[in-house]
């Protein structure tokens, strides 16, 4: 990873950064702009998700401190008004800005999570669940080591027991296994070359029939 | 180096052998008496013990590959230094009092006496290692309490000696059995890849509750799967369980879901209750595994029969028929096609069921199991065979029924897997050695069955264990033939 010289590396990527790494990765990421100050630009596609940016803030949803926009209008007074609440209960948080982020839900949208962290036995390891309100409470999520091959990402989807709901499901076709396993493969990937990542999650991963996306993500570095 | 020494030694010294009965020197000293290597007690308060010459020390002995430590802790290190000294290859500590109960300091002074040296060390704190097929046998535990099991071929490792032993008991046959204790040196790694190098093992199966090397565990056991089935009970899974792994050998035991997820990548088939690790490793080490997942079922019991098919059947879940070839097999009952079914007819009783499960009814005779096994024999659709019942009725002569089964299992190159059902009357014989073994007819059949290679299980779930086993056996081989 790539940091101005001389300043210390964040050990917390906030999520702008944290999906330019996906991106330089190869993982497809929503359409996002990072208000620093102004206005949003013309170009945007509604509806979107307008997001606090802070590498300090952690639960940025938990907070209410992302709301779901449909107009430029309604995205720009969530902007300011997140920004304020995010001042007020987080005063010492240091922010990076309000990220616009074009909302990628499809009809047949899916939401998994992927994600990595450091086993004391096993080193790097990848971990693949069911996203969701429900996924703390079932907890179906799949690990492996690293290095993976496309064999194991297979296995990975096989382990999980609500995987029915990637096949046809309440009118939806399954969802592109090729979108999917090559995401996590390009993860897999990045992190073998960045073993400084300790910990991350990309949730949602929102697959439908056609693409998987990194909705939203986040990435701890070594120090 | 290679740890061949640790299996087949040719020589073999007691340190600490006793003369007292009851003592752990005497008991492994007596138990080494069918050991077909040489024997060496040292002991420098004695001349001779059970007729052999004693030795003040493994230094006077001249070469020996193998050298049990059964001396209290205080004295053992100093034992180990001696066996360096000799030029031992493989030190068996038994003495337990280092890295479990917080020694870790006498622990780490066994590391600094083999630095370097060409000696090896496995345990402390463990039973050691018996052989079937040698006689081999450093287990501190009497003869008289629990007679050894005769020559097979599953090796077991394992981190808790008693554990393991449950399990070669039950298994009722063993190749090596090896407890390896605090593995201060001699890693659960390096024993099963020297077990997958072992011609007299065909499975290995071990209970682990902490991997000493995660890393060199996830690298290497590819290669010892790919040869060898390896049938691993991990336990200390809970939050509690770890605790208790923790004080039990010193280790701290990881993550549930991550050693699940490196396991399968390994190609290892995980087990989570003994049961299941016998009755996997029972699977394994007589049949072939699955390519596929379609099982007939014979029977003339309907209920078992309705039993195993509820086990054996997973729905289709609607997404891994989208994944590619070996995840779609599905463990299911073979669905059977017309011509299969008349042909069925023309041999069968006329009461009985031509689908799958074939029921033959409940006043079948050998006779119409042999008739419907030869049909199956051929059948290239089916994967596997199961044949389930009772040998109550009158209509059934077991040793005949005995003699089908083995006709049978020598043509058939696929899984045949066989239940005869529990009786629960006239299980214990008294007065016996073997208190603890059921001896009924059905047992002493099942292990007449069980001699001609052909797994036997008690109920319909065990057998379920065993087929379960081969079926993701089957996968992982399946995966190693493709190239992900």
């Amino acid at each position: 990873m790539h940091h101005d010289g001389g300043s210390r590396p964040p050990g917390r990527l906030n999520e702008y950064e944290a999906k330019q790494v996906l991106r330089d990765a190869g993982i497809s990421c929503p359409r996002e702009t990072l208000l620093t100050d102004g206005e949003i630009p013309g170009d945007v596609d509604y509806p979107v998700y307008v997001k606090i940016c802070s590498r300090d803030i952690v639960h940025k949803s938990d907070a209410r401190l992302v709301t779901h926009a449909s107009s430029r209008e309604n995205a720009a007074a969530a902007a300011r008004s997140i920004r304020e609440r995010a001042r007020r209960i987080f005063p010492d948080a240091s922010i990076q800005g309000v990220l616009v982020s074009e909302d990628v839900a499809t009809d047949d949208s899916r939401e998994l999570i992927l994600g990595t962290t450091r086993d004391r036995d096993f080193g790097q390891v990848v971990s693949l669940g069911i996203g969701g309100v429900s996924t703390e409470i079932y907890r179906d999520v799949a690990f492996r080591a690293l290095p993976l091959n496309r064999g194991d990402i297979y296995d990975m989807l096989h382990e999980l027991r609500g995987r029915a709901m990637l096949g046809s499901f309440r009118g939806s076709e399954p969802v592109s296994l090729a979108a999917l396993v090559d995401t996590v493969m390009m993860f897999s990937r990045m992190l073998e070359r960045h073993p400084e990542i300790v910990a991350g999650d990309v949730n949602p991963l929102m697959v439908d029939v056609e693409h998987a996306v990194a909705a939203d993500a986040y990435l701890e570095v070594e120090t | 180096m290679t740890l061949e020494k640790l299996l087949r030694p040719d020589s073999v010294a007691v340190v600490g052998a006793s003369r007292t009965a009851g003592k752990v020197g005497n008991i492994i000293l007596q138990n080494l008496a069918r050991f077909e290597g040489d024997v060496y007690p040292v002991n420098p308060g004695a001349d001779d013990i059970m007729d052999m010459p004693c030795h003040d020390r493994v230094t006077d002995i001249g070469p020996v590959d193998m050298a049990v430590v059964s001396l209290p802790q205080h004295v053992a290190n100093q034992a180990v230094r001696d066996c360096v000294d000799a030029g031992v290859s493989v030190v068996v500590i038994v003495t337990s009092g280092y890295g479990e109960v917080g020694n870790h300091e006498a622990e780490q002074e066994l590391l600094d006496i083999i630095d370097g040296t060409g000696t090896r060390i496995l345990g402390p704190n463990c039973l050691g290692v018996f052989n079937a097929h040698t006689g081999l046998d450093t287990l501190f535990i009497p003869e008289e309490k629990s007679a050894r099991p005769p020559p097979g071929n599953v090796s077991i490792v394992t981190q808790s000696g008693g554990v393991g032993f449950m399990i070669m008991n039950e298994l009722g046959h063993v190749s090596n059995y090896v407890s390896y204790g605090n593995q201060a040196d001699i890693s659960e790694l390096e024993i099963m890849q020297a077990m997958a190098d072992d011609p007299d093992t065909a499975v290995i199966a071990g209970y682990v509750e902490a991997l000493k090397d995660g890393r060199a565990f996830r690298e290497a056991m590819p290669g010892i799967t790919s040869r060898t089935p390896v049938v691993m009970l991990k336990a200390g899974r809970s939050a509690r369980g770890r605790e208790a792994a923790s004080s039990h050998t010193g280790a701290m035991a990881g993550s549930e879901a991550v050693y699940r997820g490196v396991l399968r990548q390994t190609h290892v088939v995980q087990t989570s209750t003994l049961a299941q690790t016998i009755d996997a490793a029972t699977a394994l080490s007589r049949c072939p595994s699955l390519r596929n997942g379609r099982i007939a079922v014979v029977t003339n019991c309907g209920g078992m029969a309705v039993m195993e098919t509820d086990l054996l059947s997973s729905e289709d879940n609607g997404f891994d028929a989208i994944l590619p070839e070996p995840w779609r097999h599905r463990l299911q009952l073979a669905d059977f096609d017309s011509a299969l079914q008349d042909r069925l007819a023309e041999q069968l009783p006329e009461h009985a069921s031509h689908g799958n499960p074939i029921d033959l009814g409940g006043d079948a005779d050998a006779d119409d199991y042999r008739r419907v096994l030869d049909i199956l024999a051929g059948e290239r659709d089916i994967d596997g065979v199961i044949a389930i019942g009772t040998l109550h009725p009158a209509s059934i002569d077991g040793g005949r029924l005995a003699l089908v089964f083995q006709r049978f299992a020598t043509r058939y190159d696929r899984p045949f897997l066989v239940s005869l059902g529990v009786e629960i009357e006239g299980r214990t014989e008294q007065g016996s050695s073997e208190y603890y073994r059921p001896v009924s007819r059905i047992s002493l059949l099942e292990d007449a069955i069980q001699e001609m290679g052909i797994p036997v299980y008690g109920t319909p779930e065990r057998l379920a264990n065993g087929i379960r086993a081969l079926h993701t056996y089957g996968r992982y081989r399946l995966l190693d033939e493709k190239d992900f």
